[in-house]
């Protein structure tokens, strides 16, 4: 296991909004969280990358504890969140958001050349680096959001609705890309209300119902699921 | 407190209130409880600019233009000072109108900076134009009079500024009570939603520092006739300051109740202590960062979380891990 | 108003300008980056030129030293303000506000105890005019323009570097800059130590020219105010653009109206805020809730 949740629990105040949540996913796979609005998905992103405490449970990357560790801490052991709506540095250019993911990296040569791969991954990317982010669109910001990601080198990504309020076709995009970077040996946790392009690329699935896990299973089985058709799949 | 409990306890506060003068029977502390009373009418006016989440660092500026304005027009012209009293408050809230429909538009930061700076101005104006007094002030103000009755001592005085605070209070309750109130209490609570839900933010907070400014206009007219004498350096930046520490100490989201109780101990506390005048500001700001960093809630908080040290720690783990950190 | 007059105002109101852009950019820095209302800034500057003062004028250290401490020492107390004090109010934007104000209150009070009301005048590091024609130019005044200058091309050049942009960064988004890796405590600090070192920079510039007294902190700070007002909250050119057009409204208001100035200044600002409610070059800034 690349990365091991054990009995999480989070609170909002006194609001529970994690209930004793356990999911694992092993090294170079893509597992996928669905679940309606509100029913905990960003905010177990939020508690992997350290920008939420959680009250009580274990989170294990690599067989070492992370719960607690400063955010800077977590991305140096490998892991990278793409955010919910993208949030790219949107008066910065697009070059230096993508220097701001490899803030932590010294080696200068190895920025160069990813940035290069990116660029060739990401046209757009290139002919857009003097802009600023703000200035781009919706589907040109995830792919800023997820290229900057991906400049921190991380081992496991997690990502938030990549493809909230985008088009039909650039979600079949989105999917692609995720595939793409799966098959370079990154390991991806998901978010998505777009159930069936998540279930379709995703190796295992978890299904979200108010902060608890309702089921669980690989993907094909949850798309044949009746219960799982009727609430994300559109009957 | 339910509202049926309210009358008995308001009754009884009220005769208290009437016969206070001939309890204390000393013209020093009465002296004292008329400041109290003057602060608290600042205070308010502070609250109710913070109901919907302005802060207002001007108050002692607002409070300035009544005094000068009643002063102005009783010695240079014949007006009785019982016109002068509410042209006050107008004045004030002219000039109130006047600034913050200005900076309102560019949001509460800017309301905040400009509250500041225009107390400021109006400070240095009135000390380096010649015509409004200069720094050495204006002495020899007539005190207020009904026939040959004057507002000399302190226990009329006491009466006198007891009538403005408890028209005060009323005008507020009734306020916060109205329909006016009740925008008021959702934009504090989240200006996103209330503008959903269709209030013009801008109106409402603009009426809540015209009429948060037109009281304190109207107790600068009395404060100018109680004191006989107007320095402009005793509506300094500090003073402000001092508004919204009592409306802090008492309790913020204690609208009414909040800065008489922050003014009643606060006005009192030192005289007690026997501070040097020099040390008092080190002391009372040492005072406001405790407040701030342990009571955040004010007096008026302590009852509804008593172990409040449990829950300060408490919440300090659970937060976001990105709150000032 | 004559050509030598008017070069005269023309040069104290860059002069004055320059000083208030300086403090005004350190001011904006840690308010866009921390969003903290930081109303110790005013402060920080008259006790920069104190510490340049006695560096100076007690030790007989060459002015150079003065600057560095001045520097060195501002940077220090706002750390110290930011780490001691500030991290502990959980209540809000305005209780950070009202701690800040507190501080101030107790570094003027402590200065107007030890220093007195009376201006201390230190001797001047440079004497001597230079003279054009009818035109007379002093050279404490032309030496401030050109050191305020240096110091916000500086400032401008250090937000160009790597650290610079994380600031940048973490002013727009704190989280996501933390996601990136930028550990937002380590800017904080530095983001503070850079805005209060700036106004102690400030304060040793001032002193050889006009002196140092305990009150003028908070006659700046008003100033500075009005500079970021008008020059839109959190933005930085705003702030250095702004500084300067109030420097020379300043210099030749005073020589045009006098005592009236003030008032004008004030006025001057109200249809700038209404017709451009987020100042000449920013955005309207929130408060954080
Ligand atoms: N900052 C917050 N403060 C208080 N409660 C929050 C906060 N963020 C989320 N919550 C609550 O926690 C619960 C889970 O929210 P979360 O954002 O994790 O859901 P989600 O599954 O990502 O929803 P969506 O599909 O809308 O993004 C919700 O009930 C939400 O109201
Ligand atoms: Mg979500």
């Amino acid at each position: 296991m690349l990365l091991e949740v054990k009995d999480l629990n989070v609170h909002y105040g006194k609001a529970q909004a994690i209930k004793e949540i356990s999911i694992g996913i092993e090294e170079g796979k893509i597992i996928t969280l669905i679940g309606a609005n509100g029913a905990g998905k960003t905010t177990i992103l939020r508690t992997i990358s350290g920008l939420k405490k959680p009250t009580s449970g274990e989170i294990s990357f690599e067989g070492r504890q992370i719960v607690g560790l400063s955010l800077h801490e977590i991305v140096k052991l490998g892991i990278a969140h793409v955010p919910e709506g993208r949030r790219v540095f949107a008066t910065m250019t697009v070059l230096e958001n993508l220097k701001m993911g490899a803030y932590l990296r010294k080696d200068k040569r190895g920025i160069e050349e990813d940035l290069e791969r990116l660029y060739e991954h990401f046209p757009v990317l290139k002919a857009r680096r003097a802009q600023p982010a703000g200035s781009l669109s919706g589907g040109e910001q995830q792919m800023l959001a997820t290229s900057r990601a991906l400049m921190t080198t991380p081992k496991l990504l997690l990502m938030d609705e990549p493809s909230m309020g985008l088009s039909p076709i650039l979600v079949e995009e989105v999917g692609k890309i995720i595939h793409d970077i799966n098959r370079d040996g990154i390991t991806i946790i998901l978010v998505e209300q777009n159930a069936r392009m998540a279930l379709n690329i995703a190796d295992y699935c978890y299904v979200l119902e108010v902060g608890k896990i309702s089921m669980e299973g690989i993907g094909e089985d949850l798309v044949n699921n009746e219960d799982v058709q009727k609430a994300y799949l559109g009957g | 407190m339910k509202a049926g409990n309210k009358i008995p306890f308001m009754t009884i506060a009220l005769i208290l209130l009437l016969l206070l003068p001939f309890i204390i029977r000393s013209n020093y502390i009465l002296h004292l409880i008329i400041y109290v009373a003057i602060y608290s009418i600042l205070g308010m006016g502070f609250s109710m600019m913070w109901k919907n989440r302005l802060i207002s660092c001007g108050q002692a500026g607002f409070f300035a233009v009544g005094a000068y304005t009643s002063t102005l027009l009783v010695t240079r012209t014949d007006l009785s000072f019982w016109w002068t009293l509410p042209l006050s408050g107008i004045a004030s809230a002219f000039f109130a109108f006047i600034i913050f429909s200005a900076a309102l538009r560019a949001g509460p930061l800017v309301f905040f900076g400009m509250s500041l700076v225009s107390s400021f101005i109006i400070m240095e104006v009135l000390g380096t134009v010649e015509f409004f007094g200069g720094w050495e002030g204006i002495l020899d103000i007539p005190s207020a009079s009904i026939g040959s009755f004057f507002f000399y001592g302190k226990i009329s005085n006491y009466y006198f500024v007891m009538i403005l605070l408890i028209l005060n209070i009323v005008v507020f309750y009734a306020l916060y009570k109205s329909r006016i109130g009740r925008a008021w209490t959702a934009i504090g609570s989240s200006v996103s939603l209330a503008e959903a839900q269709g209030i013009n933010v801008y109106r409402y907070r603009l009426a809540a520092s015209t009429i948060a400014c037109f009281f304190a206009g109207v107790v600068g007219a009395f404060y100018a006739q109680y004191q006989n004498l107007l320095v402009p350096n005793s509506f300094s930046f500090q003073l402000s300051i001092y508004v919204q520490m009592y409306a802090l100490l008492g309790g913020l989201s204690h609208f009414i109740a909040g800065p008489i109780i922050g003014a009643g101990i606060m006005v009192f506390l030192p005289e007690y202590l026997r501070v040097a005048n020099e040390y008092q500001p080190i002391y009372f700001s040492i005072l406001i960062i405790l407040i701030v960093i342990f009571l955040p809630g004010g007096i008026l908080s302590i009852p509804q979380r008593v172990p409040w040290l449990a829950g300060k720690f408490g919440k300090k783990k659970e937060e976001s891990v990105m709150v000032n950190e | 108003m004559d050509v030598a007059l008017f070069f005269q105002c023309m040069i104290n109101g860059l002069a004055i300008g320059g000083i208030y852009a300086v403090v005004a950019s350190g001011f904006t820095l840690v308010l866009g980056t921390m969003k903290i209302f930081n109303f110790a800034q005013g402060e920080f500057y008259m006790l920069g030129a104190f510490v340049t003062f006695g560096v100076c004028e007690t030790l007989h250290l060459p002015y150079v030293f003065g600057i560095i401490a001045a520097l060195l020492a501002m940077a220090l107390l706002g750390v110290i303000l930011q780490r001691v004090i500030i991290r502990y109010t959980y209540g809000g934007f305005f209780h950070t506000v009202l701690a800040t104000i507190a501080f101030a209150t107790i570094l003027r009070q402590t200065a107007v105890i030890t220093f007195g009301k009376t201006d201390s005048f230190m001797y001047p590091v440079v004497k001597g005019r230079l003279e054009l024609g009818e035109i007379i130019l002093n050279n404490d005044k032309l030496l401030l323009i050109f050191m305020g200058i240096v110091l916000i091309i500086l400032l401008h050049y250090f937000l160009k570097l790597k650290v610079g942009k994380a600031m940048r960064a973490v002013t727009e988004d704190q989280e996501v800059a933390g996601l990136q890796g930028i550990n937002s405590r380590r800017i904080f600090i530095f983001t503070m130590a850079l805005g209060c070192g700036l106004a102690g920079i400030a304060g040793a510039l001032i002193v050889p020219v006009f002196g140092a007294t305990a009150d003028m902190g908070h006659g700046i700070f008003v100033k500075i105010l009005l500079v970021i007002i008008i020059g839109g909250m959190g933005s930085m050119p705003g702030a250095l653009l702004a500084a300067f057009i109030i420097g020379l409204i300043e210099s030749f208001g005073y020589q045009l109206i006098g005592s009236y100035n003030e008032l004008a200044l004030l006025f001057c600002m109200l249809p700038i805020l209404f017709f451009r409610p987020g100042g000449l070059l920013g955005r309207p800034l929130a408060i954080p809730e």
